[in-house]
Parts: structure tokens; C-alpha cells; sequence
């Protein structure tokens, strides 16, 4: 095995971005990378990340896919866990993850149904199951409330002297790394590239996109899993703001919204940057309010940096083609 | 149209089983009819050519075989069965590999994930990386591109090398039937021959191969048998024995139009030719490809030539303002052209080779096609007069000989002649006075061609000058006062009228000065 | 017949508000009287005025999920403004100068850019929710003049018209953009731009001008939107738009104007804006409470969507 490094690739700027903002954590507070503070960090970090890694999969697949329903799915799962699966005495690990997990499945093929089959422009049917999923949450549970079962705490705690929730990202990654020595990686990209050209090849675009809506949903339901063990009990509002730190990331960490390329790699550093500054912001105590003024603002500018690499290497290419 | 005969079987395929068959197959579009009856068949081991106008059904009746569309009746029958072929998938499986017109490639991946696109189920690959390298190349080498490096990303390709790998996507699948609909475009002489070569051998195997094509001469090369299709029917199959270019002409128009075909060569006339319009000085396509100059002078056609990727599609965008040249400056009366605007504001109209992505304006009417790029004069502080603007409509439509229902109809509901002329007139509605044109001619059927050469004929005998690049040697031969002839990214010869012929222009493309004069 | 074939896609909408009042009438008491029907005018005004702009957006082959954020900017800065003492013939059209500025700002940068304009109105909407949080830190103060009250009140008359001055409004827009669309420079270019991006720059359309002022249109409206709703909630309230992310989007799709642009008209938005209105006051008249009204008009919307509003198969692009 030849090992390459890919200096044009797509994540570096996020990577660098990720680097910068890390150092400049630990200049604001030298605690932030003491041992102690590990566990908090990455609970902190894990719902921007892994929202960021539910939107990415849809958006490489183009064609206009997102998801919208990603916060509001991890909200629901949340309720589910803390409240309703409790309620009916459902409490043990491997009935929960599977109820979890089911869900993500469920609100995949959903989302996936809608998009493929009945040809419902993304945005419209993910915005439809995004309210839908946050009226059913507010059924369930109109206040905060509810409690994590004890187990939760192999993921809020540590294990071995190491964060349970560590065990989630490296649960993810792995699952990634395999789908990527599959065929389903370079079909998720053909279909992101040219739908034509992967139609007329023969592959089933349908089956790619569902697939891609399915990811995704699983995805939303670990930060659901991840949320209740956090928090330890259920919160209706939870899941609503990681969309559009979702997006954010996906966007920081260079990931092309026409779809057709990018990876998880640049979306963890995308939606880790994003909690990184909320990191920041709050270590000077500064208002949420002006962390959102920030988000929309570093999205912007991720977006005008995106643009100008993009066009600098568009121009090359152009230039090579005479 | 009685008097033409229709063979129904080839002498050369007696009393054999055919692979396809098609029987009075249909299709429409709501109420429009792309394909009214078709019946012909394809036997084992032949290389069946398929003619027509463009809107004559050829892509229809492919995209049916391809799983692409469904037929509305008829029957397909495939292998002794008849069959409706669901999706390419099935269309693949049951043995039929299929190039598009289009060059379907994505940009992102390498040749090799281009090449092996599709083969692998949703999440199983069917053979390793090292395989997979291994029959790419194999494919490639079929047209004479096997050195391409598998891995390198397809985005850095010409457009001939582009095509050769979506070529190459079809010939790894195991088919029984190959369709190459309009492939061999772009590609250059020497791939085309390679492909013909294995097309043959693929004929000795008893495969076969259904082909389509614009080109007479590749047809007349290479097809045993031929169908033509016209207005959505199949008029005849002829064998081998029996085409002639006149005789498919004939078959493909009808009567009128054939005989214009022949009647309306254009005959040079004589124009008036004026001072200088556009002028490349020490023009250098890329960084040390060599500065040439060329002057375009008012009244005149001159014609762009070269082998894909030799540099003449850069310098028609470098003279319409859309990149700059790496050394040197295209200069015009009204200053140097440093862009798009710039050039436009110059006189000069550019045609881009994409109607489909960079021209038309599919939903729009006809009337809004052919004024979208001059609505300033038709309008007062952002209000539209209709009424001038539906004259000066009528007027273009006239000019352009545009055939249309009328200038509210939509412009995706005419054909693709049709289209092109209305896209041209969008042009004209600015009344430059240059034309830089890259390849208005391709994909167009005979009657809209007469009429553009005609378009052309008129505005350069008005004063205007016109900059023709094109891919078919006989009609920059048709219609050109000169052509310049491009080699290695930069001019390599000037051919004038009286020396124009398509020997001396293939000459000047693969770089022998033998039969062509020294470039300025 | 033939006729009603061909323009199906502009019938069907409308079809189904005129069914849908229908139904509504029928199954609710009281519901098809006079003031129940002068309530749907106001709200589909209401919602009519904040969906011009993302119509005409939408054509043009962007998206302005701004909308409900400068809607809320709006509401809160008129109401606030007045409560202090300023005129609102001061502070409305500066509010309005705010909506039109954030809408060229976000049209310019789309443009500029290259670059989606989904994500640069999202990242526009966070910063202006941002900022009116921070401002107001949740204090929802502030009135509005009684003039503005009746502009908006279900009973309020327009001289001798029996309606709200706020549904003559949308009558005026909806004019306006009928001539906008069809007869003015700005309207034939949309389309284009919409219909084919790639060729729209060599057609030679001032594509950064035209996303500047189309998109600075939206905003101007969302901001007029935003004033009407503060007379109609009485309050500075920030989150008074949030609803109107999905419901402008629905109304438009609704009506037949398809997302990628290039087609569609503002008039087939009008039928779009009665229909959702027509299905609020449906699950209200229900008696459905808030979670149930939303997780049913999710369902409802995708449907309708469904049934007209399809993108095309792949196979019918190629």
C-alpha cells in the first residue's frame, strides 16, 4: 500500500481552521486540553459533529438533497429516550440503541421516500418532516423532563480513563472507513456528480440517494443517544439549532453543496470549528445572541474562502483544457 | 413517397435469427410524436448504421433500447423475446452497451472509477482496484488512448479523450449489442480509425454494433446495413451494396429537401471585402506555444480549424473576451478586447458550442429567446413595448429562417435545427459586426444547416465578418474565404479559397506544410 | 378539454383552494360566513406579501430563507421605534431601506460568489436573528399605532371597501408583479437566468445586478411583511416570521412554480397562499393544538406537494 499525501485535497483549509481555533483555545484557557477537561470538550463537540456528519452524506449526493430534519430528528430520539421508551420499561442498552437507531433508519427511508420516489424537492420534504418530527416531540413531551437510564453514562463518563463518547466517534469513523472500501462511496459520488452520467451507467440512483437520507438519519439518532446521555433527561428545544450549525459545518469544512464531493473528514473539522468557537465566545462570556451573529458570519466567510480556492483551481483547470 | 423501396431483409443476413427487432415501435410526448413506427432489426455480427434528420426519432429509439424511456407500442424484441427494457441497468444485462451522444463523465473521479462507473451493485464492488486498472487499460487501448493514467482525475481531459473513456465504459460491459449514438464526434482521426478497427473485429466475434452518425463518409466506411429514419418512421434498410451518400440524402428528406440539398451550394460570391475588424497581434494561446497574428477583415468567413485541443477553440474565446491570452492582445477598432462586455461592446457576438447548457433558454418563448440579449432596446425605464419588441421578433425569425408555431411557443418545443437558428438570431438581434461561431454546425440536420450556411452567406455579404470554427472539413471548404488551421496550440497555416480542399486542410491539422502555405 | 390539459398545472391549485374552502365549510360551522372569509383574505394577504419576493427569487433560480428573519428584524424594530416615541412614517420606511439592504446584500454575495444562495440567506438570517436577540435580549416591548391595528384587523375597512387595507396591498402587488414578471426587463431576465443559468451570462444578462435587485425586492417585501405583522401581533416579537420559512416556500411550490427555477408565475403563488391559509384555519377549526397542527401541516404540504409540484425523472433529462 502506497500512502500519498493529497496536498489539493478538501478538508485542508478546515483542518487549518480546526488547528488555529484549538491553539487559540488553549492561549484562552490552558485547562481546555488538561485530561479533566477531555470528557465535557468532546461531549460539547460530539452534537455539532456528528450533525455535521448527517448533513454532509445528503449533500454529497447533490441533486439539491439536505436535510433539514437532522436537529429535530436527534430532538425526538432524545424524547423517545428519556420519556417514552422509560414509560413503557424499556430500558436496557441493546432494546434502546436498536429503538434509537430504528428511528434514524425509519426518518431515512422517510426523507429518502419522498425525495426519490415521489420527486418532492428536498428542501420542501425535509422541511415537511423537520416540523413534522418537532410536533410529535412536543406530543410527547411538552416540557423538559425524564430521566437517561443508568447505562448512559458509559458514554457521558469515561471508560478506562477514556471518554465514553470518544467510543461513538471512533464507532462512526470506522463504520465510514468501511462503507468507504465498498462500491457505495464512489456510487454516492457519481450520483453527487453528474446524475445523468451515473443513471446511464447503471447505477441505481434511487437506492443511492435513499441510502444517503438513511446515513443520515442514523447519524441524527447517535446525536440523540448522545443528547440524552448528556443531559440526562429530555428537552423538546435540543435538536432545533444544530441545522443550521449542520449546514455551517458542512460549508467550513469545504464540502461542495453541488454535490459530487467531500468526505467526513472536512465536515469533523467543520462542526468541530463551529464548537470551538462557541467554546471561545462563552469563555468570555460572551451572549449566545452574538454566537449566532458569529456563525452566520464565519459561514459566510467559509463560503467566500471555499469560492475563491474553488475558482483559483477552476481557472487552472481551464487554462490546462485550451 | 411510394417510389422508395423498403428491404426488409438484407441479402447479406439471410434466414437469421436477429439479435433486436424492432416492430412498429412508438413513442410520444404528450401530444407530440417522436417516434410514430419503426421496424427494422439488427442481425448477429453486423454493423448496422442508423441516418435521420436531427427530431427523426434516433435518439428516441435509443433511449428506448437504452431503458431510458418506454415505448408507447409496438414491440422490441430482444434475442427472440419481446421485451421492455426497464432501466440502462437491465438494458446492460441483457447485453446492450450504450455511448450517448452526450460525453456522460464525471469531472470529481478518475478515469478509472469513470471507466468502471456502474459495474458494481449498490454496496458490492465486483473486482479489486488492480482489476479494475487492468480492463480499463484494456478498454482504452481499443481506441488507442491505453496510456492514459487510470488515476488521474477526468477533469484535466480533452474533450476527445473524454469521450474515448465513456467509449471505453461501454466496451468493458459484456454486450452483444453495441450503440454508438453520434460518438465519434470529437474524436480525432486516429482514435475514429481504432475504434473502426475493433468495430470490425467486434463484427468478426459476431457482435453487433448499431451506429449513428451525421457523417456519410464514416457510414459509407463502415455500415453493412443501413436504416434511415424520417419524421419518426423507418423509410428503408439498405445494405452495404446499395448506399450512396445521394441515395441516404434522398431517403432522409423529402423530395424538396433533397434536391435543395444539392441545389443550394453556396458559390462564393463575390463581397466586397473591407479594412480589418478583429486582429490578433502576437497572440500566444499559452506560455511559449508561439505568437502568431490574424486579421478577420469586414465581409469576410473565416474558418477555424484543428484537431481537438490544439488551441483554436482558446483563441475564439480569447477574441470573444472569455479568457486572455497568455501573451499578446485580439484588437479591434474600439480597443484591445480584455473581456467579455469589452468585446460586446466591440461589435462582437459570440455562439458557444453548448446550445443545450449555454445557449437556449428552454421554457422561454421563442420570442424571449430572441431578445433576451437586447431587451435594452426595447424598453423604457425597464418596461418592454411588445409591440416593437414582437416586430422586431417576426423580423429575426424571417432573417434566421426559423420555422415555429409562433414567437410565444416555447423554443424547447422545436427542433433542434430550429432552435440553433433562433439561438443565432439572438445574435443577429444585436446587429454586430463580427460572428465568432464555435461549431454552429454540429448536431444540426441538413435543411437547418442550408439555412445557417445561408445566415452566414447574407451577413458577411451586408459588411459583417464572420469567424467559423468547425469540425466538418466540407463545409468550412463550403462557405470560407480562408480557413486558419491550428497545430500545437498556436496558427499553423492560413489556407486561402483557391487552395481550400479537405486534403490540404487535413494536412495543415496534423502539422505537414506540404500542401499548405506558411502562416503569417 | 384540451385546454384544461394543457394548463392543469395552473388550474389544479386554485381547483383545490376553491375545494378546500368547500370542505372547510362544510365540515366547520360558521366557517364560509362573511368574517371567516375576510379572515382567510387577511392572512393569505399577509402570507401573499411575504411570498412575492421568494416568487420572484425562486424564478430566477435563487432562495431566500431570509425571509422570516427579516420579518422578525421588522417587527421588532418598527414596534420598538414607535413605543419610543418615533413616527412611524420615520421608522417604516427605514425599516423597509434595512429589508431592501440586507436583500441586496445577500443577492450580491450569492452572486458574487458563486455560491448557493440557500446558505447565504441561512447565514444572513443568523445574523440578523442574532443581533435582534441581542438587542432586545428577549424583551418582547413596543406598540403599534392604531392606524396600522386596522390596516391588519379582520374587521377593518379600506374607504368604502369592506376589507383591510392590508388584502387591497397584496391586490396592488399582486398587479404590479403581473407586469413585473411578464412585461419588464427585470421579469424576462429573471426567467432566463432562472431557465438556464450557464447561458444567461453570455446572453449578456447583468446576472449580478439582476440577483442585487431581485433579491433587495424580497427583502423590502419580507420588511413590509414584517411592519403589517407587528400591527396585527401588537408587539415587538422576533420570532413573529418563523413560520413563514415553510409557508412561503410552500406557497410558491404549491402554486406550481417549480424550485429550480425558470417557470412558474406570482399568480400561481396567490393560489398557493389561500390553500395553505385555507389549511391552518382547517386544523385550528379542528381544534387541533399547536404540535398537532404543525406535524399535520407538515404531512398535508408534502402531500400537496406531491401531487403537481414533482421534480422531473432523471430519465427525462437526459
Amino acid at each position: 500500500m502506497k500512502f500519498k499525501i493529497d496536498w489539493g485535497a478538501y478538508y485542508w483549509p478546515a483542518l487549518a481552521g480546526f488547528a488555529l481555533l484549538f491553539v487559540g483555545n488553549i492561549i484562552a484557557n490552558p485547562i481546555f486540553i488538561s485530561q479533566d477537561n477531555w470528557r465535557p470538550v468532546l461531549l460539547g463537540a460530539a452534537p455539532f459533529i456528528i450533525t455535521t456528519w448527517a448533513q454532509t452524506v445528503p449533500i454529497m449526493s447533490g441533486n439539491g438533497d439536505l436535510d433539514l430534519s437532522v436537529g429535530p430528528l436527534a430532538g425526538l430520539v432524545n424524547a423517545v429516550l428519556a420519556m417514552t421508551l422509560p414509560d413503557l420499561g424499556i430500558t436496557d442498552p441493546f432494546s434502546m440503541i436498536a429503538i434509537a437507531l430504528a428511528i434514524g433508519v425509519v426518518s431515512g427511508l422517510i426523507n429518502g421516500f419522498l425525495v426519490t420516489v415521489v420527486r418532492v424537492q428536498p428542501i420542501i420534504a425535509t422541511l415537511g418532516t423537520f416540523l413534522t418530527y418537532q410536533g410529535l416531540t412536543l406530543e410527547l413531551l411538552p416540557i423538559s423532563g425524564g430521566s437517561a437510564p443508568p447505562w448512559m453514562r458509559v458514554i457521558s463518563g469515561s471508560v478506562f480513563g477514556v471518554p465514553g463518547v470518544f467510543f461513538v466517534f471512533i464507532l462512526i469513523a470506522v463504520a465510514w472507513w468501511l462503507l468507504g472500501k465498498t462500491a457505495y462511496r464512489r456510487n454516492l459520488l457519481a450520483v453527487g456528480g453528474d446524475i445523468r452520467a451515473a443513471y446511464t451507467a447503471g447505477i441505481n440512483v434511487m437506492w443511492v440517494r435513499i441510502m444517503a437520507f438513511v446515513i443520515a438519519g442514523v447519524l441524527a439518532a447517535i446525536t440523540g443517544i448522545v443528547f440524552t446521555a448528556t443531559i440526562g433527561a429530555a428537552d423538546p428545544t435540543i435538536g432545533t439549532p444544530y441545522i443550521l450549525t449542520s449546514i455551517a459545518g458542512v460549508a467550513l469544512g469545504g464540502v461542495a453543496f453541488s454535490g459530487g464531493q467531500g468526505g467526513l473528514l472536512g465536515a469533523a473539522a467543520g462542526g468541530a470549528l463551529l464548537f470551538l468557537i462557541e467554546n471561545l465566545f462563552s469563555l468570555a462570556q460572551v451572549s449566545i445572541y452574538y454566537i449566532q451573529i458569529a456563525y452566520g458570519a464565519i459561514l459566510l466567510a467559509a463560503l467566500a474562502l471555499n469560492s475563491v480556492v474553488d475558482r483559483a483551481r477552476r481557472r487552472r483547470a481551464a487554462e490546462a483544457l485550451v | 413517397m411510394s417510389e422508395i423501396a423498403v428491404e426488409e431483409t438484407a441479402p447479406a443476413a439471410p434466414a437469421v435469427t436477429p439479435l433486436v427487432a424492432f416492430r412498429g415501435l412508438r413513442r410520444n410526448f404528450g401530444e407530440t410524436i417522436a417516434l410514430a413506427d419503426c421496424s427494422f432489426d439488427i442481425v448477429p455480427g453486423e454493423i448496422h448504421a442508423l441516418v435521420g434528420e436531427n427530431g427523426s426519432g434516433k435518439s428516441t429509439l435509443i433511449k428506448i433500447l437504452s431503458g431510458i424511456l418506454a415505448e408507447s407500442g409496438g414491440e422490441l424484441i430482444w434475442d427472440g423475446k419481446v421485451t421492455r427494457i426497464a432501466d440502462p441497468r437491465a438494458a446492460q444485462q441483457a447485453g446492450i452497451a450504450t455511448v450517448f451522444q452526450e460525453t456522460l463523465v464525471l469531472d470529481q473521479l478518475s478515469v478509472r472509477d469513470n471507466v468502471v462507473l456502474g459495474l458494481d451493485r449498490l454496496f458490492r464492488r465486483v473486482q479489486s482496484t488492480a482489476d479494475e486498472t487492468r480492463v480499463v487499460r484494456e478498454a482504452l487501448d481499443t481506441i488507442g488512448m491505453g496510456a492514459l493514467d487510470p488515476d488521474m482525475p477526468l477533469g484535466a481531459l480533452s474533450l476527445a479523450q473524454r469521450q474515448g473513456v465513456t467509449i471505453a465504459r461501454a466496451l468493458l460491459r459484456p454486450w452483444r449489442l453495441l450503440v454508438l449514438d453520434e460518438s465519434t464526434s470529437a474524436l480525432d482521426v486516429d482514435a475514429r480509425d481504432r475504434l473502426f478497427e475493433a468495430l470490425r473485429r467486434f463484427r468478426g466475434e459476431g457482435r453487433s454494433i448499431l451506429f449513428v452518425s451525421h457523417r456519410m463518409d464514416e457510414i459509407l466506411d463502415i455500415a453493412d446495413r443501413s436504416t434511415v429514419l424520417r419524421s419518426g418512421r423507418s423509410v428503408a434498410t439498405v445494405t452495404r451494396a446499395d448506399t450512396t451518400t445521394n441515395r441516404l440524402l434522398e431517403l432522409m428528406s423529402t423530395h424538396e429537401e433533397a434536391q435543395a440539398a444539392e441545389g443550394a451550394v453556396p458559390t462564393a460570391p463575390q463581397r466586397a471585402v473591407g479594412a480589418a475588424v478583429v486582429t490578433a497581434k502576437s497572440v500566444e494561446i499559452v506560455a511559449g506555444s508561439g505568437p502568431f497574428d490574424l486579421a478577420v477583415r469586414a465581409g469576410e468567413i473565416v474558418g477555424i480549424a484543428g484537431l481537438e485541443g490544439h488551441g483554436q477553440v482558446a483563441f475564439i474565446e480569447a477574441v470573444a473576451g472569455l479568457r486572455n491570452p497568455a501573451q499578446g492582445a485580439v484588437e479591434t477598432d474600439r480597443g484591445v478586447v480584455t473581456s467579455f462586455l469589452n468585446a460586446a461592446r466591440a461589435g462582437i457576438a459570440y455562439l458557444p458550442r453548448e446550445r443545450k447548457t449555454q445557449g437556449i433558454f428552454a421554457p422561454l418563448s421563442v420570442l424571449d429567446n430572441l431578445t433576451i440579449s437586447a431587451l435594452g432596446r426595447f424598453s423604457r425605464l425597464g418596461l418592454l413595448a411588445e409591440a416593437r419588441r414582437r416586430a422586431e421578433g417576426m423580423r429575426l425569425i424571417a432573417q434566421s429562417h426559423v420555422t415555429t408555431p409562433g414567437l410565444a411557443a416555447p423554443v424547447a418545443a422545436l427542433s433542434g435545427g430550429n432552435q440553433q437558428k433562433v439561438f443565432l438570431g439572438r445574435l443577429l438581434a444585436l446587429t454586430p459586426r463580427v460572428l465568432v461561431l464555435n461549431d454552429p454546425m454540429r448536431g444540426v440536420d441538413l435543411g437547418a444547416k442550408q439555412d445557417i450556411y445561408k445566415i452566414l452567406e447574407q451577413f458577411a455579404s451586408a459588411g459583417g465578418a464572420v469567424m467559423l470554427l468547425s469540425t466538418e472539413l466540407a463545409e468550412l471548404c463550403l462557405l470560407c474565404d480562408r480557413v486558419a488551421v491550428f497545430h500545437n496550440r498556436s496558427l499553423f497555416a492560413v489556407i486561402e479559397r483557391q487552395a481550400l480542399n479537405e486534403q490540404a486542410l487535413i494536412a495543415a491539422m496534423f502539422g505537414q506544410t506540404a500542401a499548405a502555405r506558411g502562416a503569417g | 378539454m384540451n385546454w384544461v390539459r394543457q394548463r392543469l398545472d395552473v388550474i389544479a391549485p386554485f381547483a383545490i383552494a376553491i375545494g378546500l374552502f368547500l370542505i372547510t365549510a362544510a365540515v366547520i360551522p360558521g366557517y364560509g360566513n362573511l368574517t371567516s372569509i375576510r379572515s382567510l383574505l387577511l392572512l393569505s394577504s399577509l402570507l401573499g406579501i411575504a411570498s412575492a419576493g421568494q416568487t420572484l427569487t425562486i424564478i430566477m433560480g435563487g432562495i431566500d430563507l431570509s425571509v422570516p428573519a427579516v420579518i422578525g428584524l421588522a417587527c421588532v424594530a418598527f414596534a420598538v421605534a414607535y413605543g419610543e416615541g418615533v413616527s412611524p412614517w420615520v421608522i417604516g420606511p427605514i425599516v423597509i431601506v434595512a429589508g431592501i439592504v440586507v436583500g441586496a446584500v445577500n443577492g450580491l454575495i450569492s452572486r458574487s460568489l458563486r455560491v448557493n444562495s440557500l446558505i447565504v440567506t441561512l447565514a444572513t438570517a443568523t445574523i440578523i436573528y442574532g443581533a435582534i436577540w441581542a438587542q432586545t435580549k428577549g424583551d418582547n416591548r413596543g406598540s403599534v399605532p392604531d392606524g396600522l391595528t386596522d390596516f391588519v384587523s379582520v374587521i377593518g375597512w379600506t374607504g368604502p371597501i369592506p376589507l383591510p387595507g392590508s388584502v387591497i396591498l397584496w391586490g396592488a402587488l399582486v398587479l404590479v408583479f403581473v407586469i413585473l414578471e411578464r412585461r419588464s426587463v427585470l421579469g424576462r431576465w429573471s426567467y432566463a437566468s432562472g431557465a438556464n443559468p450557464g447561458a444567461a451570462e453570455l446572453a449578456r444578462i447583468p446576472s449580478l445586478v439582476l440577483w442585487t435587485v431581485v433579491f433587495a425586492i424580497s427583502g423590502g417585501l419580507s420588511a413590509v411583511a414584517g411592519i403589517l405583522l407587528a400591527g396585527f401581533s401588537s408587539a415587538a416579537n422576533p420570532q413573529v416570521g418563523d413560520a413563514y420559512l415553510f409557508t412561503t416556500l410552500s406557497a410558491v411550490v404549491i402554486g406550481g412554480t417549480p424550485i429550480i427555477g425558470g417557470r412558474g408565475s406570482y399568480a400561481r403563488t396567490i393560489a398557493g397562499c389561500f390553500i395553505i391559509t385555507e389549511l391552518t384555519m382547517l386544523l385550528i377549526g379542528l381544534g387541533l393544538d399547536e404540535a398537532a397542527q404543525q406535524v399535520s401541516l407538515g404531512i398535508l404540504i408534502i402531500v400537496l406537494v406531491a401531487i403537481y409540484g414533482r421534480e422531473t425523472h432523471v430519465r427525462m433529462q437526459i
